[in-house]
């Protein structure tokens, strides 16, 4: 990965990241909001309930209020109390005390019309008005009392207060009181004189009827209830030492740091007015628990009767953290599973991502390898390539491809070099056609297509003729299969040059034919000589008996000559097959010339023949029997004075050749030449120009296998009298090596000695192919025909100029 | 002048009669023949003989064993071999064994002739060929 696009990734990582974060918060925002939602609901629902409580507490409170003021005014009705006789209401009070008490109505008070206490009953006992004035009751009852508007009615007149406010603040009572009216009838007073009596009093504890009521207000697991009333005094709190206290001092007093205006606001403005609600407020503590401590309450009035709206406001508190506790806890834990959720929906992103970087790293790391892979590969296949490129193209054999109508396609140097072009490129889109000739090319298009369709390879051995030459060709051709198809459209084309082999091939099966021609020969002369032999030997008996002259004479004379003619093909047939009966292995050239020409100087002199000899002095000795030489020198003269018809010049020359320590002999004549096209067959066996019966036309070709045998050459130049009138003749000339000289053995037909050749694969004339040998080996000087003609014009010049 | 008695052994009567033929026109030989080693040994037991030309091969038969008797039976003959070209080892045992000289056959008349006189057998005399 590159550094871009790391760059990108890191991006959309972020991106990604502060989305999630974001939607993390949105829903930790959500969770939350929906936590504090639901705990608003459940705090109403809860101050409802709470609420409720304080409801029942309070009407439990009027109840009991009004029961008190129920048991006052049944008691009020009663005459014992309205009259106050004391005797009645003995017995009364203290039948009805426990009742009274039950209703935590801690004493009654019977005070008349002047205010004063007629009796008291209490836990104490019944006081009676022999006590004195006990209390000097509030001015106020007695008013209230005396009203009469107030007739009939119960009424507090004051509020709760304590009952002994030097003592113990914490012991509240209120005090009921309802007129008194002698409006009932008894025994003793058997008319109602309807008379204000003074009031009739029943003082509540307080203490206990909050206990009875609200004490066992529970709220949650720890909430509870307080009473205030409309001064502000805690009526009731389970904190008794609140009670009879100021509720808006004693807290601060309590606990001095904390401030309390939610709870003095919600006190003061909210339940001392009497109002029902609901609401939270800071609390310094709980119960036992010491701190800051967030409170629901509910409150609601208890109204009790009296003259200005007199209200006990009963409010149930309980800490927020109860009710919250256990919605927070299960809000937590929900906010936990799902961050814990979340979380691991994270964790498993990253882990992906994570996998996913891990992972195209190593594709990455992959990629490069496969890469450095291929390209490593690539750059073998490209040596492999040139490798194999540089196989084909410098390969000897042809190396194409082509396809069925002869385009060449590819094709290696060799191939191009021996097409005649430059470069192999130049072949490509080229048609066969072009190269080779017609039938040629057909007949290995024909091969090319069975290859093709057959889808097998081939092989053949064609004569091609390119650019004016003759070569031979060992052709193999492989058909190339194209990827999934039967059919080859092209094929690939192996050609070996064989050529030289071609020529060995024929060469050797010349000298086979050459061999088993000379055993057989060898083989029919034996037969025949013996016979000969006899034959002539008896002619010449009988040829000694006659006259010559005589007929019989002549006729045997005729029997001789073609006897003789027999044995000359004869021996010219065994010395052909290389039996021979020479003995010596080195001779003097200029000696065996020089005994050959005695032979032929009548002949020649006959015939009208110059001769000039010119034999270089101290020539070294030659390999070679000089009867066998003299053979072939009369050969050649032979064949020279039957050129030579009405006369000519034949020049002898032998010359040392130094340089290739050889001795050069040549002959030379003004004949009529020999034609070209014959140049090439002249060394065959029984080739001749002559007639039938003038010649066995083995002449030259046992010359040439007697001087080759010796390791020697024999060579023929000349020019016709069609070409140059004036300078025909025939020049042959011999070079043997001297005596001494490490001979190479002799280029006898069918020894592979001579390198081969890219010649025309005719009958290759050997002659040509030692003399190619030997111009090659070294440079050479010789005398060529033009020197011979020169040598015979010099040669005419003194002598007679003869014309053929 | 004595006649020189001269055999010639070939297996070609013809030969035998040419050679024959040949040499009795010089009158100083008078020639026999014979066509194989019994009727050669028989005529050599029968009278002597001065010159014998002789086939090469029925000369070589059983490693020249004709040669040995020839010269057994007829001691101080001249022994002269025809023999064909290719027949050289055979001439030069031939001459080992104690031939004088030799010829290649076929060879015209007047050459065996002049060969035989060159040979100057003068009965019994052995002069080596040229």
């Amino acid at each position: 990965m590159d550094a871009r696009e790391r760059e990108r990734l890191r991006k959309v990582l972020t991106t990604v990241g502060v989305i999630t974060i974001l939607l993390l918060g949105i829903a930790l925002y959500l969770g939350i909001s929906t936590a504090r939602e639901m705990k608003g609901i459940i705090r109403d629902q809860f101050n409802q309930q709470q609420l409720v409580l304080a409801k029942s507490a309070a009407s439990r409170i009027e109840t009991a209020v009004q029961n008190a003021i129920a048991d006052l005014r049944l008691l009020n009705s009663l005459p014992a109390i309205q009259y106050a006789d004391p005797e009645s209401y003995e017995t009364l009070l203290v039948s009805i005390l426990p009742v009274l008490s039950r209703d935590c109505i801690s004493e009654i008070r019977r005070v008349d019309r002047d205010g004063n206490t007629i009796f008291v009953a209490n836990d104490q006992g019944i006081g009676m008005r022999h006590f004195g004035l006990v209390h000097q009751e509030a001015g106020v009852f007695l008013s209230w009392a005396a009203d009469t508007g107030n007739r009939g009615k119960a009424t507090a007149p004051t509020g709760a207060r304590p009952k002994d406010a030097a003592k113990d603040r914490g012991h509240i009572e209120l005090d009921l009181i309802t007129p008194t009216y002698e409006d009932s009838t008894s025994a003793l007073h058997l008319r109602a004189s309807h008379r204000f009596a003074g009031y009739f009093r029943a003082t509540l504890d307080v203490n206990r009827l909050l206990n009875q009521v609200v004490s066992p207000i529970k709220s949650g697991k720890t909430g509870y209830a307080w009473v205030l009333d409309s001064s502000g005094i805690f009526l009731y709190h389970p904190e008794t030492t609140f009670i009879g206290e100021n509720a808006f001092e004693i807290r601060s007093k309590r606990n001095p740091n904390l401030s309390f205006l939610q709870i003095n606001h919600i006190m003061r403005d909210e339940m001392l007015r009497g109002n029902e609600s609901t609401g939270t407020y800071t609390s310094g503590w709980h119960g036992d628990m010491v701190g800051p401590m967030e409170k629901l309450i509910a409150y609601t009035p208890a109204r009790i009767e009296s003259p200005y709206g007199y209200i006990w406001s009963v409010a149930v508190v309980a800490p927020i953290h109860e009710i919250e506790g256990s919605i927070s806890a299960v809000y937590e834990r929900q906010i936990l599973l799902q961050g814990i959720i979340v979380f691991i929906i994270l964790l498993g992103a990253v882990i992906v991502v994570l996998y996913e970087l891990r992972w195209s790293t190593i594709l990455e790391h992959e990629v490069v390898l496969k890469t450095d892979d291929i390209r490593r590969y690539a750059q073998e296949l490209e040596r492999s390539e040139g490798k194999y490129r540089s196989l084909v193209e410098s390969a000897e054999d042809l190396i194409f491809t082509l396809d069925r109508d002869g385009t060449i396609k590819t094709a290696n140097q060799h191939m191009s070099r021996l097409f005649g072009l430059s470069k192999s490129v130049e072949l490509t889109g080229q048609s066969l056609y072009r190269f080779l000739p017609r039938e040629q090319t057909e007949e290995q298009l024909s091969m090319i297509r069975d290859v093709c369709d057959s889808g097998r390879g081939q092989r053949t051995e064609t004569i091609f003729h390119i650019q004016n030459e003759e070569f031979w060709f060992n052709i193999h051709y492989i058909p190339l299969k194209a990827e999934g198809k039967e059919e080859s459209r092209y094929i690939l084309g192996i050609a070996r040059d064989i050529t030289d082999r071609k020529s060995l091939e024929r060469q050797l099966i010349n000298t086979e034919k050459l061999a088993s021609l000379g055993t057989l020969s060898a083989g029919v002369a034996h037969e025949i000589n013996n016979p000969l032999g006899i034959m002539l030997g008896f002619c010449e008996l009988l040829l000694e008996r006659m006259e010559p002259g005589t007929m019989e004479y002549t006729d045997l004379k005729t029997i001789e000559r073609h006897g003789l003619h027999c044995k000359g093909i004869i021996q010219g047939l065994l010395s052909f097959a290389r039996i021979s009966d020479e003995t010596e292995e080195y001779c003097d050239l200029n000696t065996a010339i020089e005994g050959i020409v005695s032979v032929v100087r009548h002949t020649l002199n006959m015939n009208n023949i110059e001769l000039m000899t010119d034999l270089e002095e101290g020539l070294p000795r030659v390999r070679g029997d000089s009867k066998a030489l003299q053979q072939v020198f009369l050969n050649l003269i032979n064949n020279s004075i039957q050129a030579m018809r009405g006369g000519g010049i034949l020049s002898m020359t032998t010359r040392f050749a130094p340089v290739r320590d050889e001795v050069d002999v040549f002959f030379s004549d003004t004949g009529y030449g020999i034609k070209q096209e014959f140049m090439e067959k002249i060394f065959d066996p029984f080739f001749t120009t002559k007639q039938v019966g003038e010649g066995t036309g083995l002449g030259l070709s046992v010359s040439y296998g007697i001087i080759t045998k010796y390791g020697g050459s024999i060579e023929c130049e000349s020019c016709t009298v069609e070409e140059d009138p004036d300078n025909s003749g025939a020049t042959f000339t011999i070079s043997l090596p001297i005596e001494g000289h490490p001979v190479r053995e002799p280029s006898v037909p069918g020894t592979l000695n001579s390198p081969p050749e890219s010649e025309p694969a005719n009958d290759t004339n050997e002659d040509e192919k030692t003399s190619e040998l030997r111009k090659q080996e070294s440079g050479k000087e010789k005398i060529t025909q033009e020197k011979t003609r020169m040598i015979n014009q010099e040669n005419r010049k003194t002598g007679k100029e003869k014309t053929t | 002048m004595n006649r020189m008695n001269v055999l010639i052994l070939d297996r070609e009567r013809d030969i035998g009669e040419l050679f024959a033929r040949a040499l009795e026109t010089m009158k100083k030989y008078k020639c026999y023949y014979a066509t194989n080693e019994e009727d050669a040994v028989a005529l050599l037991k029968d009278m002597g003989f001065d010159l014998i030309l002789a086939d090469m091969s029925i000369l070589s038969t059983g490693d020249f064993s004709l040669m040995r008797k020839i010269h057994r039976l007829c001691p101080g003959i001249t022994i002269v071999a025809g023999a064909y070209n290719h027949q050289k080892e055979q001439i030069t045992k031939a001459l080992s064994y104690g031939a004088e000289a030799y010829f290649i056959k076929p060879i015209p008349i007047e050459e065996l002739r002049k060969r035989i006189d060159d040979l100057n057998i003068k009965a019994n005399s052995s002069i080596r060929p040229e």
